[in-house]
């Protein structure tokens, strides 16, 4: 069986600094998620991203991990089970899982699947806890594919 | 000073034989944490307690505190006879390594009764994700050595049986509360849809050599949060947990018993109405009190109702109003509650931005009116959640960061209860 590797395969240490860097990178709308292998709803969520995405590779999709990085290679296989290991993904490095949360958002409590859709190039941004639906996302995607 | 602190360690010393020297702070400025350090990965010498991620700890009536955590597939006990400052050599539970839950949430657990019998239990996952088994042994000879592990749950579904909560009555029954997915497993193989877990309980009245069988108190809880188990006045276990209501609210509810192996109907706590399909991974805490009362805390998330959340239940079935305490735009989370007659402690922990605080406020009325909430320590590379507890004459806070340690922070002396 041939080995697939590509960029998308490998786990970014989210840091402290990445989620401003990734506002600053993105020049397009993009959905984030927050997501653990902890959490039931998340593996849902996932499977659910992994079919959408299929269907709509337009989507601009930045997952994040806050799984301890010792489980970097549980996540890269259930990434490539959920058919998302071609985009790039992110794991909580080891700094405190407090200090990452709250580079992102100060009001979010960790619960999971947290998810941030933002919109005019990262410039405003909608928090959801909780699973998403696939017609939330793709209503989302339509809207910022006409503007 | 010295001869003070010369004194007590040779105390410690006559008193304990067998006592490693590893001392933690216990003023937010003891040893740095030692987790994944050389002294850790030796493996021909016992890890230490800083080694570990998420310890519990119990004071024994003779003043003794008892803390349970794990390392790299053991579970390990040992004791403190400086409350918490240097403590003795870890007896290790389960001789053959398994794998264990401890984060956040998980924790393995430990319970003491009144006759020197030491309890524990932990969670130990499977293969397939979101399954466990629930686990327990115990020790009859002062923790010198501990029971064979057995498995609790009567269910051995390659499922969920997780999120342990333990506690032992002062008639000797031993009770364990968890959240258990096999009426779930059993739901989707006939297409049907479940929501959440199930809670699920098992008495022993024999000391822990058996368990009668599994009980079932509630379809349709929350997953993935912590549950609390307690006894009261009565001997008989209450149980506490994050519930789902209808689709997808998430409050609590509370359990009391009818007698030893019968639970009552549950009730629900919280009005709360938090909406959210998703893991808070955040659970209640609880504290009952000898006149029957119960002192209950609670984080939700709700749009209009959010924050930490404190209530009591009397005996007479009246409740207090719900008081809101710590800071939601600091992410207070994580809380605790421990009580004494009328006394009443709550703690929580916060952050702004740059360090961590844990946070205390206290009731001299049964919760009635509360003290300005005060911050215990603080610091800077994260931390476990806090947990009071008490000698009966003191009140702490174990508070084990990445940078201090284990800590046993000292609460409230200056009562004699």
């Amino acid at each position: 069986m041939p080995l697939i590797a590509s960029a998308g395969n490998m786990l970014i240490p989210f840091k402290t600094d990445s989620y401003n860097k990734l506002l600053m990178n993105n020049d397009e709308a993009f959905l984030m998620v927050m997501w653990s292998l902890d959490c039931p709803p998340c593996i849902k969520e996932l499977n659910m991203l992994g079919l959408l995405y299929k269907k709509n590779p337009n989507l601009n999709l930045v997952l994040v991990s806050t799984d301890s990085v010792s489980r970097s290679s549980e996540i890269s296989g259930f990434l490539k089970e959920s058919g998302l290991s071609n985009l790039n993904s992110w794991i909580f490095s080891d700094e405190s899982g407090q200090k990452l949360r709250y580079s992102i958002d100060p009001r979010w409590y960790g619960e999971l699947p947290r998810s941030y859709f933002h919109n005019d190039e990262g410039k405003s941004r909608c928090s959801v806890s909780g699973l998403l639906e696939t017609d939330e996302i793709l209503a989302w995607l339509n809207i910022n594919l006409d503007s | 000073m010295k001869t003070l602190l010369l004194i007590s360690y040779l105390f410690i010393t006559i008193a304990t034989p067998g006592i490693s020297h590893a001392t933690h702070g216990d003023s937010g400025g003891g040893a740095a944490s030692t987790q994944n350090s050389d002294a850790c990965r030796n493996v021909n010498q016992l890890p230490e307690l800083d080694c570990a991620s998420a310890p519990d700890s119990v004071f024994a009536d003779n003043g003794r505190l008892w803390t349970v955590w794990s390392y790299a597939g053991h579970v390990y006990v040992n004791y403190s006879d400086d409350k918490g400052r240097s403590y003795s050599k870890a007896v290790t539970v389960n001789l053959t390594a398994e794998k264990i839950s401890a984060r956040g949430e998980n924790r393995p657990k430990i319970a003491l009764n009144n006759k020197g019998g030491i309890y524990i239990s932990w969670t130990t996952p499977l293969e397939k994700r979101f399954s466990g088994n629930v686990r327990f042994s115990y020790s009859n000879n002062n923790g010198r050595s501990f029971s064979e592990p057995v498995t609790v749950n009567d269910n051995l579904d390659i499922t969920g049986h997780r999120f342990d909560a333990l506690t032992v009555a002062d008639n000797g029954n031993i009770y364990l509360a968890w959240l258990d997915k096999r009426d779930k497993l059993k739901a989707i193989k006939e297409g049907k849809k479940y929501t959440g877990a199930a809670v699920y309980y098992a008495m022993s009245d024999d000391g822990g050599k058996s368990f009668h069988a599994n009980k079932k108190i509630i379809d349709n809880s929350c997953e993935c949060c912590r549950v609390v188990i307690d006894t009261d006045n009565r001997d008989l276990p209450v149980i506490f947990w994050r519930n789902i209501y209808g689709k997808n609210t998430r409050d609590h509810a509370l359990v009391n018993f009818d007698s030893a192996n019968k639970a009552a109907e549950p009730v629900r706590i919280s009005y709360d109405n938090w909406q959210v399909d998703a893991c808070p991974h955040h659970g209640p805490d609880m504290s009952l009190t000898q006149s029957g009362n119960m002192h209950l805390v609670w984080f939700n998330n709700a749009e209009k109702k959010h924050g930490l959340f404190y209530k009591r239940l009397n005996k007479d079935n009246s409740s207090s109003e719900t008081f809101s305490f710590g800071n939601y735009n600091a992410t207070a989370s994580h809380p605790n509650v421990l009580s004494a007659g009328n006394r009443v402690w709550l703690s929580w922990k916060e952050f702004d931005g740059k360090q961590e605080t844990a946070w205390v406020q206290s009731s001299d009325n049964n919760g009635n009116t509360w003290s300005d909430a005060k911050i215990i320590a603080s610091t800077l590379n994260g931390s476990d959640y806090p947990f009071l507890l008490s000698d009966k004459k003191t009140v702490y806070l174990q508070w084990k960061t990445t940078q201090e340690g284990f800590q046993m922070l000292v609460v409230d002396k200056s009562k004699e209860r």
